[in-house]
């Protein structure tokens, strides 16, 4: 499990990490609209970890975690 | 929609815009067909994969990542009229990394034509697809290893296409 704590770790301070850049100021949109999409591919991941649990096959767990 | 590449453009230009453009958006309804520089596959792969384990390990029937990838394959395995009456719509990059997968995941041994290639992904698509009742043990696993395998071979497909391209001289 130490695999599966350790990606959503990462996965948690990314977000963290682009909910304090959304903060910042933007002169341009496009960055921003950047930051959302990033935003929505680490939440895909996040949801995808979230339904590995201590049972997973070792397979998967790892395949998953990698990404 | 069939996976075209233009001549005009290089392959790491057509897979940025790819990115782009279904970048997290492996749900989408309009993105359509199943190709090796869709950036979403590796992760589509992935969570089949854990459905599947979920289902094995009865906590959940979640199936909806499932039926989506069969739909996907079912698409790049209709007759494409519009090139040379193929029987298929893939392009050979996308015919590599399911040969990958599928030599992986041993899902059958035998001719790796690409006659026997459709034949044994229309069989996966047959379990993906299938309802509860349908499934035995053996072709859940079987197909469980499969998208592990798909899921690997096209994100390092992916990779290495993104590789070609140089990176920015001014980025850290």
């Amino acid at each position: 499990m130490p695999t599966l704590q350790n990606a959503q770790a990462q996965v948690v301070s990314f977000l963290d990490e682009i909910d304090r850049l959304e903060q910042s100021d933007f002169p341009y949109a496009h960055p921003r609209e950047a930051l959302a999409l990033l935003k929505e591919v680490f939440k895909d991941h996040q949801r995808l970890l979230s339904k590995l649990t201590v049972s997973t096959s070792a397979d998967v767990l790892h395949n998953t975690c990698q990404q | 929609m069939p996976a075209t590449i233009s001549p005009s453009l290089p392959l790491h230009t057509l897979l940025e815009m790819e990115s782009i453009s279904t970048l997290s958006t492996v749900r989408r309804p309009g993105l359509k067909g199943f190709s090796a520089l869709d950036p979403g596959l590796p992760v589509l792969a992935s969570e089949v994969a854990i459905d599947i384990d979920n289902i094995l390990l009865g906590k959940s029937d979640d199936r909806t990542a499932m039926h989506f990838l069969a739909e996907k394959l079912s698409q790049a395995m209709e007759p494409d009229d519009a090139d040379c009456h193929l029987p298929y719509r893939m392009d050979m990059a996308t015919f590599t990394v399911l040969g990958d997968a599928i030599s992986e995941a041993v899902w059958e041994k035998g001719s790796k034509d690409i006659l026997a290639l459709l034949e044994i992904t229309n069989k996966i698509k047959a379990v993906l697809i299938s309802d509860q009742s349908s499934n035995n043990h053996s072709d859940l696993e079987k197909a469980r290893s499969f998208c592990v395998a798909l899921s690997r071979a096209a994100a390092a497909y992916s990779d290495s296409i993104r590789n070609l391209h140089p990176s920015h001289p001014y980025r850290r």
